[in-house]
């Protein structure tokens, strides 16, 4: 057990678990969260994670995690690891099974008072067009030579199918498509679980959010990424669906077996990983890649399903600010101690969030840094934040990713009725459209912690900036 | 005897099943995870789903975990649900564990409740002193 005693305090938004806390340390970990968030995060066995991830060959600074940080598998969710690309590891756990599970947001030019009328038509609308709940697939059913289009292409497949633009692409974190993937190195099982799923949300915490911004904090950079307040935008987030959950357990299988033949000694069998230049380690990242291919074609073909319903019925047209990842390791390059190094980066439920002057970003984010989007909880705010070069130095250019869970979801769905939510929610002025009550009770927005504090704290810490917060009026669920 | 229990877990899901041997235990923690994602509203009884399957692992508790997510993958592969399933578990050496099985049930229009995937995470399958098997998987749902 990890206790408060083994935390040293870097500063009031820092906290440090030292390297001699456990002989297998390579870094010490590092917790961002305040001393009340902290006292929630010691319940479970999150920090122990942590400084699992910590034993990991290769590990560059720090084992880190964000204040929305929650017991994973493997990884904590919330969790962070750069991983040196020579002589390092990939470790499928760091990813995640929702492989580029991510968040969207789309902006409108109306506005609240321009939409409140025509609203309730507009998510019964929307309820039907977008395919939700579980399994049952879309309306888009591909065929096998197709879906290798789609995992090796990402969004160019989209382009070239008329779902997207050329500036939906420079929209998209890594362009919306991933070099190295290899639709070879994707199971025919996991293809045949996705031949029916681009275009749809999935269950759980996913979901396809109408918005509208109620408030901004910064004006410069709220109008550089062209918010303003009042203003209508989806916000969608969703990632890889079955294809990706599956690559990622025939992974874990093929790598478990090798366990016997490596003489891998693991902390917890989840964390299991391969060396980044074995076969195995670059098979799974060109298959994870495919995978990520897979979840930006599926929020592409989600966003041009949404565009037909908003410029059908209030003749809308909807921009991309951004699309952000937050389950995938990719090969990203920092400096360290003056040399530019290659890292295998590793983020399971964090946001990039790269500062202004980076390269990576659109150009025309490049004085104000990228869009960081964070979403909320059914029925809570979600935030847009700007990303910093404070966090490029200090956490390899990551942050939160929500709100975090607090509560498991059986008791959740103990306290409170999945209809009581939806009626309460309504009260609120927010429409809830989904498939399942039982699911809304598992997302109630009691069973999360405060999306508030945590993007507070991650403003404080100087990782990112609170650009603009927006209120949900509808949501479209599994 | 009750065959699975649902336990408390904050980000996902985790089932206890128990059993009276290896066969039985395999068998009621699958009918376990099927408790969790089947409707029952949206099965069609019309429509009846019947598989042959096998598995092979280098330990039980990976024996047991491959089996899961194979049946995992197949109900969202064919949109079925099972609620009968029988397993012949055998170790073919010192290194290999097999297993071989038949599931049985329908089609469904729609799912309760997605399981992504079964997990390492906190996993366990041990036998007391009388013989009775308990086991503990954490679904990440």
């Amino acid at each position: 057990m990890i206790t408060k005693q083994n935390l040293k305090k870097i500063s009031d938004y820092l906290y440090e678990i030292p390297k001699e806390f456990r002989s297998d340390m390579r870094v010490p970990a590092r917790i961002y969260t305040d001393q009340e968030l902290l006292e929630a995060i010691l319940q479970d066995r999150s920090l122990e994670q942590a400084v699992n991830v910590a034993t990991l060959p290769g590990i560059l600074k720090y084992s880190l995690a964000m204040p929305d940080i929650h017991q994973g598998y493997g990884f904590p969710i919330g969790g962070v690891a750069a991983i040196k690309w020579d002589g390092g590891v990939i470790s499928p756990g760091g990813v995640g099974y929702d492989i580029n599970c991510g968040v969207r947001l789309l902006t409108s030019q109306i506005t609240k008072p321009e939409l409140d009328p025509k609203f309730e038509h507009l998510i019964d609308l929307l309820f039907q067009t977008i395919p939700s709940g579980v399994g049952k697939g879309g309306k888009l059913v591909v065929n096998k030579q197709e879906l290798d289009s789609v995992l090796a292409q990402g969004i160019d497949w989209a382009i070239a199918k008329g779902f997207a633009t050329k500036d939906d692409k420079e929209h998209c974190e890594e362009n919306g498509r991933i070099m190295a993937a290899d639709p070879d190195k994707v199971s025919d099982g996991a293809k045949k679980r996705g031949q029916d799923q681009i275009g749809t949300l999935g269950s759980g915490n996913h979901f396809l959010e109408v918005q509208f911004v109620a408030k901004i904090f910064n004006e410069e950079i709220a109008k550089v990424y062209g918010l303003f307040p009042n203003q209508i935008v989806v916000m969608i987030h969703t990632g890889s669906r079955g294809l990706g959950h599956q690559v990622c357990t025939d992974y874990l299988r093929m790598l478990n077996r090798k366990l016997y033949e490596w003489k891998i000694k693991l902390p917890d069998r989840e964390l299991i990983y391969a060396p980044l230049d074995s076969k195995e380690g670059k098979d799974y990242f060109n298959a994870m890649s495919a995978a990520a291919n897979f979840a930006w074609a599926n929020r592409q073909y989600l966003t041009y399903l949404t565009r037909q319903v908003f410029k059908e019925n209030l003749k809308a047209e909807l921009k991309l600010i951004y699309d952000v990842a937050h389950n995938i390791a990719k090969k990203e390059t920092y400096e360290i101690e003056g040399e530019k190094v290659d890292v295998c980066m590793h983020r399971k439920g964090a946001t990039r969030a790269f500062g202004p002057e980076n390269p990576l970003i659109p150009s025309k984010y490049k004085k104000v840094g990228q869009p960081v989007l964070i979403p909320g909880t059914m029925g809570s705010s979600s935030f847009i934040l700007a990303g910093t070069q404070k966090a490029e130095a200090e956490t390899f250019g990551s942050v939160c990713h929500g709100a975090g869970r607090s509560l498991s979801r059986t008791a959740a769905k103990r306290g409170v009725s999945g209809r009581q939510i939806k009626d309460e929610l309504e009260k609120r002025g927010i429409l809830v459209r989904c498939a399942s009550f039982a699911d809304i009770a598992e997302e109630a927005p009691l069973a999360y912690k405060d999306v508030e504090n945590v993007v507070e704290i991650v403003a404080k810490a100087g990782l990112a900036l609170k650009v603009a917060q927006m209120r949900p009026l509808g949501v479209v669920k599994g | 005897m009750k065959k699975y229990e649902n336990l408390e877990h904050t980000a996902d899901l985790k089932i206890r099943a128990f059993g009276k041997n290896l066969d039985e235990i395999f068998a009621n923690m699958a009918l376990g995870m099927f408790d969790v994602i089947t409707d029952p509203e949206a099965i069609d009884k019309n429509e009846e789903a019947v598989h042959e399957f096998e598995v092979d692992a280098l330990d039980l508790p990976s024996l047991l975990v491959d089996f899961l997510s194979k049946l995992l993958s197949l109900s969202d592969i064919e949109n079925e649900i099972y609620d009968r399933v029988v397993v012949s578990i055998m170790q073919l050496n010192n290194e290999t564990w097999w297993l071989k099985g038949h599931v049985y049930g329908f089609s469904v229009k729609r799912f309760k409740t997605e399981i992504k995937a079964v997990t390492y995470n906190e996993l366990k399958l041990e036998e007391d002193q009388e013989g009775n098997w308990v086991a503990e998987v954490v679904f990440d749902i």
